[in-house]
């Protein structure tokens, strides 16, 4: 290998004591501490960086920083492979591993090449035309081929092992961009003491003056903005986005320089950043000219070429033709003269080369030709050569090196992202931002400050490239025009102009320009597109940060969860919740093991966890008020001491919930709500108790973290709880069903509710939570068993009470056989909608139980409900929405909301799973399935 | 976008639960059934100028009436959604 | 049986002792924490601030305060809502113009100190947390990662107090222990 044949004295970057070892495609080269992968390949020789999107054509360098559409490369960590990264963003370290992408089966030999010979074939707007419409079948067999072919690098299939973080920030002033108005700004906002944060996107600050070939002189303005305490200096950080209320989000990238990872930091750091005022130093990008093939390796923006030089001793090449229309080219060819490296000529579009710069450039022997502009590159392998229009005759310039410059385009997306709408400025050319919401300003650069004017001259070129990352051609803007598509937001659809990952950083100017020259209309009227965030790809981990894995939600946890774990309880999620499906004991599943538990609870007495039940307490003068119009059910009769059933709706009728009701005092209840309700049912009454009622003095809390809840059902559980709290404390005569009753368990007081899910004898137990646990441990200890959620269903199903599956955000109180609970000479929620005649229609999907005509048939949940079992079409009357085998009547049973319910009792219909194609009769039968007259309760 | 809770000051909107148009004022039991319709299905979908409720779930829990003009996202004002009751 | 006396548990239980991350950041349980929330139907008239006064220790702080009593700092969680926390059992008498509710089973408290705490809450929680504008003597309400929280500074030494609900305090103590990872 020819170590660094490229590498030339200087670059001030780098340091040349430090030798650092890497691999492209597989291939062992040496760079530099302080080169990035861009430089140290072009140090080495390495032009061919990657194949195009579409095309694959073969594709170098282009750019010097984020604004490189070209050069994606994917860096393989372990843990931690990342495609489409750009090769002049990653910084070398150590043993670095990059593959080049969109390449098989190699980056030189590549087989999807041959779509660049075809492609004439296929043009903006080519996959729409051939599959969509009647074709569209055929997009659906070829999309996985199209895809394989024409894309980007693969993402990895491995879980990322890298950590991340998000910080939030505040500052009086964010500054975006540490180049020379920057830091400027920075130092003087620094100096008023107010605290300061200044992004940066490179590894360390001074923007484009680190590419001149003497940058000294921007460093005691670097050190006495580093000095400043107030100032903090974000490097390798990128402000994607602005947002409402003056927030920058950035992504700093903490670890991807390093060598080794320290698993413990993150590798990258979401900032969310407040500012009082927002400076935007975001510089200018270089644009491209246009010309025949001037996607060919070799061919590169003239600044970036230049900053390979100074800044990293890398050559481009050994010989160069720079091509410019402004005089920032210049700058270019007199670096590479310092560099020791020859200049072939300087091709300037413009019809006089200015002086004294011209008059520079001969003097160091460097040809300079006015009225010249490349009309093709020549290239077999590598870039031969240019060939030129000069003042109307062809002229071929040889060179391996295309340095142009089609002038420099104020960065202005990130001041877009709160609505700024950037102007083109006729006079010099350019878009400058514009209409900047308040708090925001721009300096430098980004203000067109410093930058010549901007003349991009159209070319006829039919493969001038336009869009290097997405493979848009002039061509391809011919054709959006001839077809209509004239709108700027049009042509970006039709073509993708400027919807590659780059988001058009090098494309959108000179697609702008081809249109409005071929519209004939002025750029300004032509209009320019929205950029939106991200500025630069951001990785989902980074957005993530912390809240990923167990930690994507919060995880609730009952006080009782713990024994759950250690005891054989089968865990399932049940919302933020994880609940004990049942306690399988030793060789047996689960389903037995339910079966097991609720037939414990029919014959004896089980305990379960019911600690994620919300709970609300509602107190205040007109608490009682308050309730009565927020549940359908009555409210305002309860006396003290007593508790009972009820219902509140929705404003449209629907039933929203369920629960207990329990008046502990003459202004003070206390409530239940259903565990996947308890959130809303507490918005629901904040709501009506802050917005639509104010004037009732009523307050509510949430208690559900203060009370764990532990039901004790079956016939035995007044003995059982006798043993503990004494029995006259449930003598039924002073301890009725259903009633709320403060009994003290082991010296804390316990609120005893007399209700019952089972359909038994039952009582739930809500306990200070710190207690719950040694509550729990005294019932087992007096003989109690657990039973899980699973048995709980079982029990309910039953006895016919709904839940979740029937109060599924479409039933009235009617449909699920509560209609006598729903007192209409009161106001409440979901009254007056409760009235329409609709809602009484008999064809409304209500409540019944269903019963298999085969006792050993299975129902399943979700099944459809059938008048007939043949046809596809048989019209469907309803839907199964719980099921269960029932261990009282020793078969399964199921409810079910079907049409007309009342006519079709008895009638045997067909339970219908076209998933598993099965279809079971089942009879209509009563939705109540056991002990219909309540007489368990009592036992 | 941070919205300014009346309690405890500006806020992101992370913080809240949008609960819909602050401009509704429930009808009266015996009010018309057009009216009863629109206060339950209607809704503007306005562009401009808005009045709108921010619920402070992660916060002091208040309803909040938020003026923010939805093209812009700027918020003019914020007060209690419950205003006879007097801040503390 | 009816002899036995129930036993308190922690909020994490004994599964979570304190923990530190090199000398930046350490976190403990408080416990045991009692507390209180008292609700006024409106604004407290000057008898409702002294029958206040009387049970607490001190007048209801005004929104975003705290205020100590000997007992008790009470905190500001909303419109005329409170939060009393203390190490011992508290006692407010009715009154017909406060709704009182015992919260003491419903919270975790947690202590957070060290350098880095407030790097740590900040990456959860939006909220300006540096010492010149979340002063000594105030108090937020306000969302961390997933969770509600609580935040203070105690009266008693540097850091921030937090305080959330029961059902997530494991899941809260989780996440501080993952924030803090990368400082020791």
């Amino acid at each position: 290998m020819n170590g660094q044949a490229f590498r030339r004295a200087g670059g001030q970057i780098i340091d040349r004591t430090k030798p650092l070892r890497f691999r492209f495609d597989g291939k062992p080269y040496e760079g530099f501490a302080g080169d990035t992968l861009a430089s140290a390949l072009m140090a080495n020789g390495v032009r061919l960086l990657g194949r195009s999107f579409k095309y694959h054509r073969p594709r170098g360098l282009m750019a010097i920083g984020s604004d490189e559409p070209n050069a994606l490369i994917t860096v393989r960590r372990d843990g931690n492979t990342e495609p489409n990264t750009r090769a002049t963003m990653i910084e070398l370290y150590d043993g670095l591993e990059a593959t080049s992408q969109n390449a098989w089966p190699s980056l030189r030999f590549d087989l999807g090449a041959v779509s660049n010979a075809v492609s004439p074939m296929i043009p903006a707007g080519f996959y729409y035309k051939t599959f969509m419409g009647p074709t569209r079948h055929a997009w659906m067999f070829y999309e996985a081929l199209i895809r394989r072919a024409a894309g980007l690098g693969f993402a990895s299939r491995e879980p990322d092992a890298s950590s991340y973080s998000k910080m939030n920030a505040h500052a009086e002033v964010v500054i975006v961009g540490a180049g020379e108005a920057g830091l400027r700004e920075a130092h003087a906002a620094g100096q008023t003491g107010v605290r300061v944060i200044l992004i940066d996107e490179a590894a360390q600050p001074g923007g484009w003056l680190l590419r001149e070939r003497d940058h000294s002189s921007i460093a005691p303005l670097i050190a006495a903005v580093r000095e400043m305490p107030n100032v903090t200096i974000l490097s390798r950080t990128t402000a994607f986005g602005v947002y409402d209320g003056l927030q920058v989000a950035a992504v700093e990238r903490i670890q991807d320089h390093l060598p080794i990872v320290n698993a413990r930091a993150p590798r990258q750091r979401l900032w969310l950043i407040r500012a009082q005022r927002i400076v935007l130093a975001a510089g200018a990008i270089e644009q491209p000219l246009l010309f025949e093939g001037n996607d060919r390796p070799g061919v590169m923006m003239a600044g970036a070429a230049r900053g390979y030089i100074n800044q990293f001793g890398a050559a481009p090449g050994s010989r160069v033709v720079i091509a410019t229309n402004n005089d920032t080219g210049y700058q270019t060819a007199f670096d590479f003269a310092a560099a020791g490296l020859p200049v072939t000529a300087i091709l300037d579009a413009r019809d006089a080369a200015p002086e004294p710069l011209a008059d520079e450039a001969r003097a160091l022997n460097i040809a300079v030709v006015a009225r010249a502009s490349i009309q093709r590159t020549v290239y077999s392998g590598a870039l031969r050569g240019v060939v030129a229009d000069v003042a109307g005759k062809s002229a071929q310039y040889d060179c391996d090196v295309v340095a142009m410059s089609g002038g420099w385009a104020p960065a202005v997306h990130l001041s877009t992202h709160l609505g700024g709408k950037p102007a083109f400025e006729e006079t010099r050319g350019m878009f400058l931002p514009a209409a900047l919401p308040s708090g925001i300003s721009c300096v430098g650069a980004m203000t067109g400050e410093g930058l010549p004017k901007m003349s991009v001259a159209a070319s006829s070129a039919e493969r001038a490239f336009v869009d290097f990352q997405n493979d848009v051609t002039i061509k391809d803007v011919k054709l959006a025009h001839r077809e209509g598509y004239r709108s700027v937001e049009h042509l970006k659809r039709y073509t993708t102009l400027g919807m590659g990952t780059d988001q058009g950083k090098t494309a959108n100017i000179a697609g702008l320009s081809t249109m409005a020259a071929l519209t004939g209309q002025p750029i300004a009227a032509t209009g320019t597109t929205t950029f939106r965030p991200p500025y630069t790809p951001v990785s989902i981990g980074a957005l993530g940060g912390l809240e990923t894995g167990e930690h994507l939600r919060p995880l609730r946890r009952t006080p009782i969860q713990d024994w759950h774990e250690a005891n054989g309880g089968l865990m399932a999620v049940s919302g933020l919740w994880k609940r004990p499906k049942g306690y399988p004991k030793p060789g047996e599943d689960i389903l037995a093991a339910q079966i097991r538990e609720a037939r414990m609870v029919r014959e004896a007495v089980g305990i379960v966890d019911v600690s994620t039940l919300g709970k609300i307490e509602v107190q205040g003068p007109d608490a009682a008020e308050f309730l009565d119009r927020i549940y359908c059910s009555p409210v305002k009769n309860l006396k003290i001491g007593r508790s009972r059933y009820g219902v509140m709706l929705r404003e449209d009728g629907v039933v929203m919930d369920d629960g207990t009701l329990a008046r502990l005092g003459a202004n003070h209840y206390y409530v239940t709500t259903t565990t996947a309700q308890a959130a809303k049912v507490l918005a629901h009454m904040e709501y009506h108790a802050q917005v639509t009622w104010p004037e009732l003095r009523v307050s509510i809390i949430s208690v559900s973290d203060q009370f764990g809840a532990i039901a004790v059902a079956g016939p035995q559980s007044q003995r059982l709880l006798a043993r503990l709290a004494g029995a006259d404390a449930f003598d039924d005569a002073t301890f009725p069903y259903p009633s709320l009753k403060s009994i003290s368990f082991g010296g804390v007081e316990v609120r005893v509710l007399r209700a019952s899910y089972s359909g038994e004898r039952a009582y739930e137990l809500h306990v200070p939570a710190a207690y719950a646990l040694s509550l729990w441990e005294a019932l087992l200890e007096a003989g109690a068993k657990p039973y899980g959620v699973e048995a709980m269903a079982i029990l309910r199903i039953e006895k016919g009470h709904v839940a979740g599956p029937e109060i599924d955000g479409r039933t009235t109180p009617a449909d699920l056989g509560l209609a006598k609970l729903v007192r209409m000479d009161k106001e409440f929620i979901g009254r007056r909608m409760l009235q329409r005649p609709g809602i009484a229609d008999a064809s409304r999907p209500s409540l019944v139980g269903l019963a298999p005509v085969d006792e050993a048939s299975r129902i399943r949940s979700g099944a459809q409900i059938t008048l007939t079992d043949v046809g596809k079409s048989a019209p469907m009357i309803g839907h199964v929405t719980s099921s269960c085998f029932s261990p009282v009547k020793g078969h399964p049973i199921a409810l079910a909301l079907i049409s007309n319910a009342a006519e079709m009792r008895d009638k045997i219909v067909f339970a219908r799973y076209p998933l598993r194609n099965e279809t079971v009769a089942v009879r209509v039968v009563s939705a109540v399935f056991y002990d219909a007259e309540g007489a368990r309760l009592h036992v | 976008m941070l919205i300014p809770c009346p309690h405890c000051g500006a806020r992101d909107h992370a913080e809240f639960a949008y609960s819909g148009d602050a401009g509704l004022s429930r009808p009266a039991p015996d009010a018309a059934d057009s009216v009863w319709l629109d206060y339950v299905y209607q809704r503007n979908n306005a562009s401009g100028d808005h009045v709108e409720l921010w619920h402070h779930i992660y916060g002091c829990r208040q309803y909040i009436a938020v003026s923010r003009n939805l093209r812009t996202h700027e918020i003019s004002g914020a007060q209690f959604a419950s205003k006879p009751r007097a801040e503390s | 049986m009816s002899d036995f006396r129930l036993r308190a548990e922690a909020c994490l239980g004994a599964g979570a002792p304190p923990r530190s991350f090199g000398s930046l950041v350490h976190i403990t349980e408080r416990s045991p924490v009692f507390a209180l929330e008292i609700a006024g139907f409106g604004a407290p008239n000057d008898g409702d601030v002294a029958h206040f006064q009387a049970a607490l220790g001190a007048a209801p702080p005004a929104p975003g305060a705290v205020a100590r009593g000997p007992a008790a700092e009470v905190l500001s969680v909303g419109p005329n809502r409170w939060i009393a926390i203390a190490d011992t059992p508290m006692h407010f008498p009715p009154s017909e113009n406060f709704a009182v509710t015992d919260l003491s089973s419903a919270r975790g408290c947690f202590l957070l100190s060290g350098a880095k705490a407030s790097t740590v809450l900040a990456k959860g929680t939006s909220v300006d947390l540096d010492p010149t504008v979340f002063t000594a003597g105030s108090v937020i309400v306000t969302r961390i990662g997933h969770f509600s929280a609580v935040v203070w500074r105690p009266s008693d030494g540097d850091g921030f107090a937090v305080l959330v609900s029961r059902s997530y305090a494991r899941s809260f103590y989780d996440w501080v222990i993952l924030a803090s990872a990368e400082f020791g």
